[in-house]
């Protein structure tokens, strides 16, 4: 082999990793706006009678099964919506254009490009942080109006951008996880995270609360998001958490996983080690009512071992919350994370913005976003919106996993309330 | 009990050293490397996803009369039957040696005969990679949905729901491959057996056969080859069918072990070219020390040096850079090409 082919074989793999990374579908030619509605006196309403939202949802990736639930939940709302513009009489209808991102945050801003050249101006999603970070520019460049169910990052809370959020920001979940862990007794946490700005941001929350508790926070793997092995990762926590056991006591160690879904792998292959076996494991988020986690046989029974409980922003049950999960269950055969109530809720605040705008105009909505959001009751409680478009308040609620006849369920453990720093445990 | 890193470092070692051996046996025949190598790792991946989910979904059938806590524990205690690690394998064998004898028929041979460049045969096996990729995505999403409304069917005719996930992305085999006993992975003793098997066979038939004599006679020359009477067309789909069949079942030990997905291959490819240009990209046997040598330095030296240093293992994608980049500047023709005792002199 000469050294011009060995050249050419190197710039091709290094080609290969780039197109890799830029896969995606081609955005389409952009299509004209959709029809308008003429009123009685024959003027034309800026309004179109069909209004379009878009939905940016992971339905492949390391958010897959949260990815699915959200398209389920923008699904509901729009027959919902449409049911009450049918018996209303009004004469308009909504209508969702779902794109799957892939959890991946340059397949996310494909997507949106893909969207926007439909004349789509309005998205519920994407849910990663990481996605959303990648689409701000585009999104507040273009004036495309924002709305994530579950994008969290702290970094992501920026005041009069296009970019909203019906989600309390990490700063928040930082707390209830370090909070948390000091209520089981741990002295001694590592912290493991996924390499990414969600992970980031979260990993760095939790560990300044860790110490601000006076636990003893210790950082962990940092792991990539583009590994599919975790053998390397695990090997270094098991030799951290070894010699802290072996000092202090099993009792006193602990784990916080920050992760999405592909947390289960990593617990998979935790399972392997006695020491991580015998320490109590905390998650997040990421990974709280994942259908991965209790459809794998071994992380789910590492879960039990370890006690593992994990933690996710929500709200209390309501009668239109109950109504919800009953519609939820019928079709997905389970109860989905709150981010999915709170996609509900982002396609009836959109739908009731852009008509209380009288537009399709997301400079005028997002204007008035925040206050029709301030006088909305919907299926997540209150909505209102703090001065950088993110949910203003929520409460963390805690899950574990239990084995029930035979199969592992995620159950409801209890409640950590960001105003009064108290637990309620069931 | 063998520690968790070992075990991972054999599974993965022997699944890479079939890979690059794959990768260097059709370099030898063809000259050209084959940039759709992964994708035929990727492709007995699917085999193994296909036929694991439909054995899965065979035990919730089979239980449709027992109540709902039977049938829980059948799913959550499934173990994957050894008639279908033979099935996934022969399958995979087969599919993918066809598919790789299709790549060399449909693209490189017609390509080659009207004068095509090295380079021009490998921009084409990009294009076969993506061409791979797309369709193994299509089947993955058409199978999937099949698999999904199958399960939702016989939920309703339960009136409960089945617990049963058959994720066709981001999924690992790895809860159904442990043996009860010892806790182990079946992996761990299947793969290195398929690459001591493979390696016997290849031996057996590269020495002990015509076919083999003529093998290794194209490899060498191929122009005089078919002037003395060999088939080289013949040799060719031979060599084509050999190595997608050896990267196929590679590929199906990959959900065993790893977390799998349709794009997995892209991290593969560095190391399958990384162990085959270390080893000397022409050699057969240098290409399975690559294939050694590059998956200890991933898995075994990557956990010494991240407990040493504190280095994060997030970094493991640079080794089989840094390997590939040294070779190719201080010894290209790879271990295969070192003359060692001449080194040894100059040492001394």
């Amino acid at each position: 082999m000469d050294y011009k082919t060995q050249l050419v074989i190197v710039a091709v793999i290094m080609l290969l990793v780039g197109i890799a990374a830029g896969y995606a579908v081609k955005p389409s030619a952009p299509q004209s706006a959709p029809n308008t509605t003429t009123t009685a006196q024959g003027q034309q309403s800026k309004l179109p009678n069909v209004i379009v939202i878009g939905g940016l949802f992971p339905l492949s990736g390391d958010l897959q099964t949260f990815g699915q639930q959200n398209s389920l939940a923008l699904q509901l709302a729009a027959s919902d919506i449409n049911s009450f513009f049918n018996s209303s009489g009004l004469p308009y209808q909504v209508k969702v254009v779902i794109e799957d991102t892939q959890t991946n945050p340059d397949v996310a801003l494909q997507k949106l490009q893909s969207l926007y050249s439909q004349g789509v101006k309005f998205v519920a999603g994407p849910m990663a942080s990481s996605e959303v970070k990648n689409i701000m520019g585009f999104a507040n460049s273009n004036h495309i109006l924002i709305f994530s169910p579950s994008s969290t990052s702290p970094a992501l809370a920026i005041p009069n951008d296009f970019i909203f959020r019906l989600v309390v920001d990490d700063r928040l979940q930082g707390t209830a996880l370090a909070q948390l862990a000091k209520y089981y007794g741990l002295k001694h946490v590592v912290v493991v995270w996924r390499g990414d700005d969600w992970g980031d941001n979260l990993a760095n929350s939790t560990l300044s609360n860790l110490a601000a508790l006076g636990i003893d926070a210790i950082r962990g793997p940092r792991y990539s998001v583009q590994v599919s092995d975790y053998t390397s990762e695990v090997n270094q926590l098991a030799s951290t958490v070894s010699s802290l056991v072996n000092k202090y006591g099993a009792s006193s160690v602990g784990v916080i996983l920050v992760s999405f879904e592909e947390g289960v792998q990593f617990m998979d292959q935790a399972s392997q080690y006695q020491t991580l076996s015998n320490v109590r494991w905390i998650g997040t988020d990421g990974i709280a009512k994942s259908g991965k986690l209790i459809g794998d046989p071994v992380a789910s029974a590492f879960a039990v071992k370890t006690n593992f409980t994990a933690t996710i922003s929500g709200t209390l049950p309501n009668p239109k919350y109950d109504n919800l999960t009953k519609r939820f269950v019928a079709q997905l055969g389970t109860e989905p994370i709150s981010y999915a109530y709170n996609t509900y809720d982002i396609a009836w605040l959109l739908t009731l913005s852009i008509l209380t705008a009288g537009e399709y105009n997301p400079d005028k909505v997002a204007k008035i976003l925040p206050t029709v959001a301030s006088d909305f009751y919907g299926v997540t409680g209150w909505a209102q919106l703090n001065e950088n478009g993110d949910r203003a308040f929520a409460n963390y609620f805690i899950y574990g996993v239990a084995n029930v006849q035979n199969q592992y369920q995620w159950t409801y453990v209890g409640m950590y309330d960001t105003a009064t720093n108290a637990f309620t445990f069931k | 009990m063998l520690s968790p890193q070992l075990v991972n470092a054999i599974i993965y070692c022997s699944i890479l050293s079939l890979l690059s051996l794959g990768l260097s046996l059709t370099y030898s025949v063809t000259k050209v490397p084959n940039f759709a190598q992964a994708s035929f790792a990727v492709l007995g991946a699917y085999v193994t996803w296909t036929l694991v989910s439909l054995s899965r979904l065979s035990v919730v059938e089979n239980m449709l009369s027992s109540n709902p806590q039977a049938m829980n524990a059948a799913i959550y205690s499934y173990t994957i039957p050894p008639q279908t690690y033979l099935e996934f394998l022969i399958l995979s064998f087969l599919i993918v040696g066809a598919t790789a004898v299709l790549q060399y028929l449909m693209v490189l041979r017609p390509l080659k005969n009207r004068g095509g460049s090295p380079t021009a045969l490998m921009i084409a096996t990009i294009g076969v990679d993506m061409l791979l990729f797309s369709i193994i995505n299509i089947y993955v999403d058409s199978m999937s949905s099949h698999l999904l409304s199958e399960v939702s069917s016989l939920s309703e005719r339960l009136g409960y729901s089945i617990p049963l996930r058959l994720d066709a992305r981001d999924f690992t085999f790895y809860s159904y491959d442990l043996m009860s006993s010892s806790g182990l992975q079946r992996a761990i003793i299947i793969s290195p057996l398929l690459l001591i098997v493979i390696l016997i066979s290849l031996e057996m038939i590269l020495k002990k056969t015509k076919f083999g004599i003529a093998l290794r006679a194209v490899v060498e020359n191929p122009n005089l080859s078919g002037v003395i009477g060999v088939n080289v067309e013949l040799a060719n789909i031979a060599a084509w069918f050999i190595s997608g069949g050896v990267s196929g079942m590679a590929g199906s030990l990959i959900p065993l072990k790893f977390y799998t997905n349709t794009s997995i291959g892209i991290t593969l490819i560095v190391s399958i070219f990384a162990s085959s240009i270390l080893g000397g990209i022409a050699s057969l046997y240098g290409s399975i020390a690559g294939g050694f040598i590059v998956g200890v330095s991933e898995t075994i030296f990557l956990g010494y040096i991240t407990q040493l240093t504190g280095l994060s293992p997030a970094y493991r994608p640079v080794i089989p850079l840094i390997i590939m980049t040294i070779m190719l500047i201080i010894f290209p023709k790879g271990l295969a090409g070192i003359d060692f005792s001449n080194l040894r002199r100059r040492l001394k």
